[in-house]
């Protein structure tokens, strides 16, 4: 007869150990799980690109690109008042030696306005090995993380060849991996054996629970008296000890570092750049988006005020292009990356200088579906958003923002 | 004659088996503790410990005395009532220091490969020490929570001063000025921590200008006082035998 119990305990010990020996490496940042609208709708991303996918411990990654903040922000999402240009990797993989944001040092945080766009470029240092994912990042106060593009990138070599060094204002030289650490374990160590000492002491007096405790209770008001004179001498020289030492310690780093300065803790205000739009301008007349066919359909009212002929060359939306191959082509960076090269189609075809036209555009990739864009129809505001790149007959683009409801087709 | 009887029929057996209480019942107790009061302090000493861009001259002086006293009180009251040990802030202490450094390398450099230096625990045993002896010396939980706490406050930064001093080196960087600790904070990159998140330097003592460390100290010492008080009235409940005795 099957033993319920026994069974029952192998089942919990197999599946824990099965949890315990499987601990799958983390493949992604959680990009898919994002509300779509959010995606779509906050900060879109575009020409980012990493100088390298492969290098060695102690050599530089460059990382740039641009980033534009959508002009129909989703009101349930804090505007980026207080943001943080970041990168999203699995622990420092590398140091970030600089940032930039329109050339100016993005070291601290940033306000931006909506409806501008931005440059950005970060340059890291390689600093274990590892194969990871990562992805330009912004970090917007009460809004969390707002993932960009990501690209597999693999650093070699071995962490202990790592070094950074860094020479202060005071003119000496560290290493910022190990800088401070024995003078803080040195300390550590010294308070943590006097601890030990106190204790033990106490510890060693014998059995001291029960026999303490009953002697407590037998004395009653006169249970200080358990307490020896010796024993009272011992706490003041531990007392006037303790804060000598404090005291001698606190003098002591004045002297050894006299130049020092508080955390910094300041924000910077950066303008925006020049409209990406350059004098071309869309708007939305409709927009559906067929489920049977993955399929975002739209209507554009384009005026071109340039002196060339466009042509809608890119759609790009929560980091995945549609491409129409007929005037812009690109192809995926890696296996994560989605770029669906053929999957812009629209009629209407150029718009001359000074014209103004209806364009029927049509997005159809899979990519709806494997990065849950599709849910949008599901989500509490469901207006989507991306950037329009248009292009004339020289290559010049104009980038331009467009957005508004999103109907659903279900047959 | 009973028909239980004591196995215990001499001093020396007697002996014995008060000894072997102790060496079961402390290191349950100690491990408990180390546990307990590790998770306590994550929860509201949290980020202020776990990262040197975070420990400022206002809010690290101010938070982390405050928070730390809770555990240390409760087993005042413990320890010295029933047993007349003035230990109870020194054990708490170290219980923690041992959690906190196998969790900062294990977790923090193991798992996440931070640099130690990034991480590494504040230095509270001189003021757990302080408030023992103080204990010890007045033979008082009053005088401890009156005196001894305010000076478990007052002493924290510049208990922690020679530890810290160094990554308040002034620094630059890309033409702005940072302290060595900014630096660390700001190289190894840190997703789910942008540096706007930091609660540093954050307050209204702009009159006190750069001698605002003082005034944090003094207030994280006088709220300790209440607090040694508060949770002394939780280490008398949590110390009732009422439960044991029912058992």
């Amino acid at each position: 007869m099957l033993n319920i119990k026994k069974a029952i305990a192998i089942l919990v010990a197999v599946a824990s150990a099965c949890i315990a020996l499987y601990a799958a490496p983390a493949m992604a940042h959680g990009e898919k799980s994002q509300a779509a609208y959010l995606r779509m709708r906050t900060l879109l991303w575009y020409d980012v690109e990493v100088s390298t996918v492969k290098l060695k411990v102690n050599e530089e990654l460059v990382m740039t690109g641009k980033f534009y903040w959508f002009y129909d922000w989703p009101q349930n999402i804090a505007k980026p008042d207080l943001a943080f240009l970041n990168i999203g990797i699995p622990g420092p993989v590398f140091v970030r030696k600089a940032s930039y944001i329109n050339g100016v040092s993005g070291t601290n945080s940033t306000s931006f306005d909506i409806g501008a766009t931005y440059e950005f470029k970060v340059i890291l240092k390689a600093r274990r090995p590892a194969r990871v994912h990562m992805h330009a990042l912004m970090n917007v106060s009460e809004a969390g993380p707002l993932i960009g593009p990501g690209r597999w990138v693999e650093v070699t070599g071995n962490q202990s060849d790592f070094t950074n060094e860094v020479t202060t204002l005071t003119g000496e030289t560290i290493d910022l991996e190990t800088y401070g650490l024995a003078n803080a374990i040195k300390w550590h160590v010294f308070w943590g054996v006097i601890a030990a000492a106190w204790l033990l002491y106490w510890i060693f007096q014998g059995p001291i629970l029960i026999p303490r405790y009953k002697t407590v209770k037998l004395l009653g008001e006169d249970a200080d008296d358990m307490v020896t004179p010796f024993q009272r001498t011992l706490g003041l020289v531990m007392l006037i000890g303790t804060m000598v030492v404090v005291v001698w310690s606190y003098y002591d780093a004045h002297k050894q570092y006299p130049v020092t300065i508080p955390l910094q803790s300041g924000q910077v205000s950066i303008p925006a750049l020049p409209d990406a739009a350059r004098g071309v301008n869309a708007e939305m007349v409709d927009a559906k988006y067929r489920v049977p066919g993955r399929s975002l359909e739209f209507t554009l009212k384009v005026t071109n005020n340039t002196n060339s002929p466009i042509r809608i060359g890119e759609y790009t939306a929560a980091n995945i292009r549609w491409m129409n191959p007929e005037v812009s082509v690109a192809e995926p960076a890696d296996s994560h990356d989605p770029v669906a090269v053929n999957g812009l189609k629209y009629e209407g075809g150029a718009v001359m200088p000074g014209e103004t036209k209806l364009l029927k555009v049509s997005c159809t990739d899979a990519a709806w579906e494997t990065y849950r864009l599709a849910k949008l129809i599901y989500d509490p505001d469901s207006r989507f958003g991306g950037l329009v790149f248009f292009f004339d007959e020289e290559g010049t683009r104009s980038v331009v923002a467009i957005g508004g409801p999103l109907l659903p087709v279900f047959i | 004659m009973s028909a239980v009887q004591s196995a215990i029929t001499t001093a020396e057996q007697q002996h014995r088996v008060y000894k072997a209480f102790d060496w079961i019942v402390i290191p349950i107790v100690v491990l408990v503790l180390i546990g307990a009061f590790h998770i306590h302090f994550m929860l509201t000493g949290g980020d202020w410990d776990f990262w040197i861009d975070w420990k400022d001259r206002r809010w690290w002086v101010t938070v982390t005395p405050i928070t730390l006293i809770f555990f240390p009180a409760a087993l005042h009251y413990l320890l010295w009532t029933n047993f007349r040990l003035p230990f109870g802030a020194t054990l708490c202490c170290a219980g923690l220091l041992i959690g906190e450094w196998m969790n900062r390398v294990i977790n923090f450099v193991g798992w996440a490969y931070f640099p130690l230096n990034m991480v590494v625990p504040a230095e509270i045993i001189p003021m757990a020490l302080i408030l023992d002896a103080i204990l010890l010396i007045s033979r008082s939980l009053t005088v401890t929570g009156i005196i001894g706490s305010m000076v478990w406050g007052v002493i924290f930064y510049p208990a922690n001063w020679a530890l810290i001093a160094p990554f308040h080196v002034p620094i630059e960087n890309n033409g702005v000025m940072m302290s060595v600790a900014d630096l660390i904070g700001y190289n190894y990159v840190r997703t789910g921590t942008p540096e706007y998140i930091r609660i540093i330097e954050e307050g209204t003592l702009r009159t006190f200008g750069e001698d605002v460390t003082p005034v944090s100290a003094f207030f994280a010492g006088f709220i300790s006082v209440f607090m040694y008080f508060i949770w002394l009235g939780f280490g008398k409940v949590l110390s009732r035998t009422t439960w044991v005795k029912r058992l």
